[in-house]
């Protein structure tokens, strides 16, 4: 038999929990089944509460999650999880060292951990389904694509049954959560889909990737290799763990905004106008409030205050890249920052630097106004008269307190039913990968091969454990038992099959991206020529340049400055110099070391010379920053290819630098409190 | 960003080479410097007399010699990982320079240490002379600090690899405090277990052999809550034995 895993919108009636002849669809054996679940206590391995800490928990202390916090998110404080699970009793040590605290995050264990994990998941919830509430004998777990491009429904949005409070029967539905505040923080849940400017859209790019396990430089498709060693600088993340994986945990999960008046306001600054009201009255002391600007593509977001300057180009709420307004012309609004920055004010105070984002000072009343850093009054010249463009920013309430949803952090997330439907998306595409796209997991004949085959073991650490009854029978797995979805090796060596209605390789994204080096030979070289490439073959890493000191990020735009080696970034400008196939030009790499925080529901956008290079979600940056974790503390490392920038830098003459700009800026504002720190920012480059 | 293959295997081989030789050396004692020689009036108790012909039999600064082999030979292996990670996160011209530098620092505080235990030593062996009774107690006093929480939080602070500064005098300084707050979790967590061997007085160099191989394997294991273990945490013997079945299964 082989079970078929179907689509949580398309076959269950639009995501509901009856068909149109008013048969019950997998949605709702689903509810039922999860119910059962639930109304068990924790101690029992079969319970809901127990399967959700084998992905990860604060509740007990454990070397997977560390010291559990007192706070939220304690899972005693969870008002989602009732009192009938009895927190108070947990299983004894030798179950929760065994089961708990075990997902596989930055690592190549990622797809081959969660598809254990939800077979034994489904195979307990159908033994319920069939055997205790006599339903679909045939039931598999249906699957949420959140990037499927239906004209029939909206697909992005979170499956109808998870938004109602109850079932057909009038029983409380267990897949309504309310600590599950999608990617605007007001309980609307849906998945940001199609370009952002700040690069923080979900997509399935990954799945054109070739390789399973990726060099010191990329992470590959399911990630890089996972040694006996696991703290952030040696792990390195898959493109499908990190988009959409990571993407949809963030933006599903996202934090809790306060309900104001003006959240999610949008106002269009016109540059050739003075001080304009946004009509939001600063109380002292109270709500602080976050100016960005819109990620709207259609919004105006440029302007400028010269259009003799910046070549005649308008730029962002920065202001002019050259111009820093002088001491000696003081009547411009503020001197010493860039002319042409979006600034703000209140009750007529003194003004501040917003830029692309900053939290307005709450220390003095009155209405807050914003305007372009420029001579407002003509004083010195044209004033106002030549500007030209507008910027459009959103006010956002900063949360008073961290309050993040399940799904955003890995040591709650397996307590939201939308957990797996997400991790059956996953597997669904994990499995397309394979069988569609013709893509080959590591094997024995690979370098590593045999170490990812025989999993966490090879490097002794513990051996992968599901349980799958209520005494705590384990079936122990490695990732050669769940290569495949069909013939799987089950406990007690029994095969298992199941499979997907829908092995298409790509959902959203048709084209793969065009081959990387040929299309940077041909640009380096200025012809179009080079069209196959062979693979580099880099043999050498190292560091070029770094910044100074750590980095603690500000809500909106940080900036620094990364300073470059001039001895080391001679052997990059060299390279490029060369630009034949034979020597391949370097690559260089920009990455944020050692990120720690509690903010998981975050993103963070990074730009180099004010082009963008990136966005990466902080999923998971609380258990990494924990220092009693397999991680040790060390928080989470994030590498983006720059080589595209230094390109051009090389071919415009501009190859000599001494320093990199470069601008981080968290998607939402931090909660009050909450800091989020930078170990180093550095440029590495990867060559002969 | 990760080291190149190449280049931590040769960082591996150089580091394991150095500490296989300081074990034949160790293992040759010349001039006896691994083991405390006695006389007549050394084993006669605790006196001046006793003291200073001990000192004179066994001058403090060989002692030292020897405890600082010891100190290369066991726990160089142990430190691969900081001075990859020094490499991997430093200028080129510099790594060499800085991961001397953590070994230094790193090395001073086992030296250091060395000081008090060698004094500890020569006591012991004035008070019971030639008795493997010291070295019975503090085997007892290692294992309750290996299960403790104390012992567990010594080897989490060990796994801290903070994020260095890449120029100047900053790098330099950071490499060298790096060494010597390791240095500090890596005697605080082994001290017990080093000071065991040196009580011996026979089966020395098999227990010194033994030790380190807990120590490597302890260093191995992830990060966990301090509470009371009883687990011996011989997490290189796992990856030994499974490295082991999947070359066979391999070759069969
Ligand atoms: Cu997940």
């Amino acid at each position: 038999m082989t079970y078929t895993r179907k689509n949580a919108w398309d076959d269950n009636n639009g995501g509901q929990f009856t068909n149109t002849d008013g048969s019950y669809t997998d949605l709702y054996w689903y509810a039922k089944g999860v119910q059962v679940m639930q109304a068990r206590p924790i101690s029992d391995p079969t319970s809901w509460w127990f399967y959700a800490a084998i992905h990860g928990q604060y509740l007990i202390n454990n070397s997977g999650s560390g010291s559990a916090p007192l706070e939220y998110p304690n899972w005693k404080k969870v008002e989602y999880i009732p009192s009938s699970a009895n927190l108070g009793t947990p299983p004894p040590p030798k179950q929760t060292d065994l089961f708990w605290d075990q997902c596989q995050h930055q690592s190549w264990f990622f797809p081959p951990w969660h598809r254990g994990y939800l077979v034994a998941f489904e195979n307990i919830l159908r033994n319920i389904i069939v055997e205790q509430l006599g339903g679909n004998s045939e039931w598999a777990l249906p699957y949420w694509n959140y990037l499927n491009q239906s004209t029939t429904y909206q697909e992005y949005k979170i499956p109808t049954a998870f938004t109602l409070e109850t079932l057909p029967d009038g029983t409380p539905n267990p897949l309504f959560v309310r600590e599950r505040f999608g990617p605007n923080g007001d309980s609307n849940v849906y998945i940001v889909v199609g370009d952002q400017q700040d690069g923080t859209q979900a997509d399935d790019e990954c799945q054109y990737d070739k390789t399973y396990t990726g060099t010191s430089k990329s992470g590959g498709y399911g990630g890089g290799k996972t040694g006996f060693n696991h703290s952030g600088n040696f792990s390195i993340t898959g493109g499908l763990e990190m988009n959409p994986h990571n993407w949809v945990h963030n933006m599903v999960g996202g934090l809790n905004s306060e309900p104001l008046s003006y959240s999610g306001t949008e106002m269009v600054v016109q540059a050739n106008q003075p001080w304009q009201t946004t009509g939001i009255d600063i109380v002292k002391d109270g709500e602080t409030v976050f100016i960005g600007i819109s990620t709207d593509r259609n919004a105006p977001t440029k302007w400028t205050a010269d259009p003799q300057d910046n070549n005649g180009g308008l730029y962002d709420a920065n202001g002019s890249p050259d111009i820093i307004v002088s001491a000696d012309q003081p009547l411009y609004p503020m001197v010493g920052v860039p002319m042409g920055a979006l600034i703000g004010r209140v009750g007529g105070g003194t003004p501040f630097l917003i830029g692309t984002g900053a939290v307005v000072p709450n220390d003095t009343i009155g209405l807050l106004e914003l305007c372009i850093n420029d001579d407002l009054t003509g004083a010195y010249g044209a004033g106002l008269t030549d500007n030209q463009g507008a910027i459009t920013v959103q006010f956002t309430p900063t949360p008073s307190e961290e309050f993040e949803g399940l799904m955003a952090d890995p040591g709650l997330a397996g307590l939201d039913p939308i957990f797996f439907l997400h991790h059956a998306n996953i597997d669904r595409m994990w499995t397309a990968w394979n069988v569609t796209g013709e893509n080959s997991n590591p094997t024995s004949a690979d370098p590593n091969g045999a170490d990812w085959l025989a999993g966490p073991s090879a490097n002794g650490n513990s051996q992968f454990a599901m349980p799958v009854d209520s005494d705590g029978t384990p079936w122990y797995y490695k990732p050669a038992d769940v290569q495949s979805t069909m013939n799987l090796k089950y406990y007690n060596n029994v095969l298992y099959s199941y499979t997907y209605n829908d092995l298409s390789l790509t959902s959203y994204d048709k084209q793969p991206s065009a081959s990387g080096l040929a299309k940077r030979l041909n640009k380096l070289r200025g012809i179009n020529n080079v069209t196959e490439a062979t693979v580099a073959m880099h043999t050498s890493n190292e560091l070029v340049g770094s910044s100074n000191n750590s980095i603690v990020l500000n809500s909106g735009a940080t900036k620094t400055e990364v300073k470059i080696d001039a001895d080391s970034w001679g052997l990059v400008a060299n390279s490029l110099a060369q630009k034949s196939i034979d020597t391949i030009p370097d690559e260089v790499y920009l990455q944020l070391e050692n990120v720690t925080g509690t903010n998981n529901s975050n993103f963070l956008s990074v730009y180099v010379n004010n082009i963008l290079v990136g966005a990466v979600s902080l999923f998971g940056i609380r258990i990494a920053s924990m220092q009693n974790t397999a991680h040790g503390g060390s928080g989470l490392t994030f590498k983006f290819n720059i080589s595209d920038i230094v390109d051009d830098l090389y071919i415009a003459g501009n190859i000599d630098i001494d320093s990199l700009n470069v601008s981080i800026r968290t998607k939402k504002p931090l909660p009050k409190g909450s800091i989020i720190t930078v170990g180093r920012i550095s440029v590495y480059r990867s060559g002969q | 960003m990760r080291l190149s293959r190449n280049s931590r295997i040769k960082i591996n081989t150089v580091i394991i080479s150095i500490s296989l030789l300081t074990w034949v050396l160790l293992l040759i004692n010349p001039g006896n410097i691994m083991t405390i020689e006695h006389c007549p009036v050394t084993i006669s108790g605790p006196s001046t007399a006793s003291v200073q012909m001990l000192l004179e039999m066994n001058p403090l600064s060989s002692q030292l010699i020897g405890w600082g082999l010891m100190v290369i030979a066991m726990m160089l292996p142990k430190i691969i990982t900081p001075i990859q990670f020094i490499y991997a996160q430093s200028l080129k011209r510099y790594r060499f320079r800085l991961a001397l530098l953590f070994v230094l620092g790193y090395v001073s505080v086992w030296m250091i240490a060395g000081v008090f235990m060698i004094g500890a030593i020569m006591w012991l062996s004035l008070l019971v002379p030639l008795s493997n009774t010291p070295a019975l107690v503090v085997l007892a006093v290692a294992l309750v600090w290996q299960f403790s929480p104390i012992k567990q939080r010594f080897l989490n602070y060990g796994h801290q690899h903070r994020v260095l500064p890449a120029f100047g005098w900053e790098a330099h300084k950071a490499s060298f405090s790096f060494g010597i707050t390791h240095g500090t979790w890596c005697v605080g967590s082994g001290w017990a277990m080093m000071l065991f061997p040196m009580l011996l007085q026979e089966w020395h160099n098999v227990a010194m052999l033994f030790v380190t191989f807990l120590m490597i394997s302890e260093h191995m294991e992830h990060p966990r809550p301090p509470r009371w273990h009883f687990d011996l945490r011989l997490k290189l013997l796992r990856i030994i034995i499974a490295q082991t079945k999947i070359r066979l299964m391999k070759r069969a």
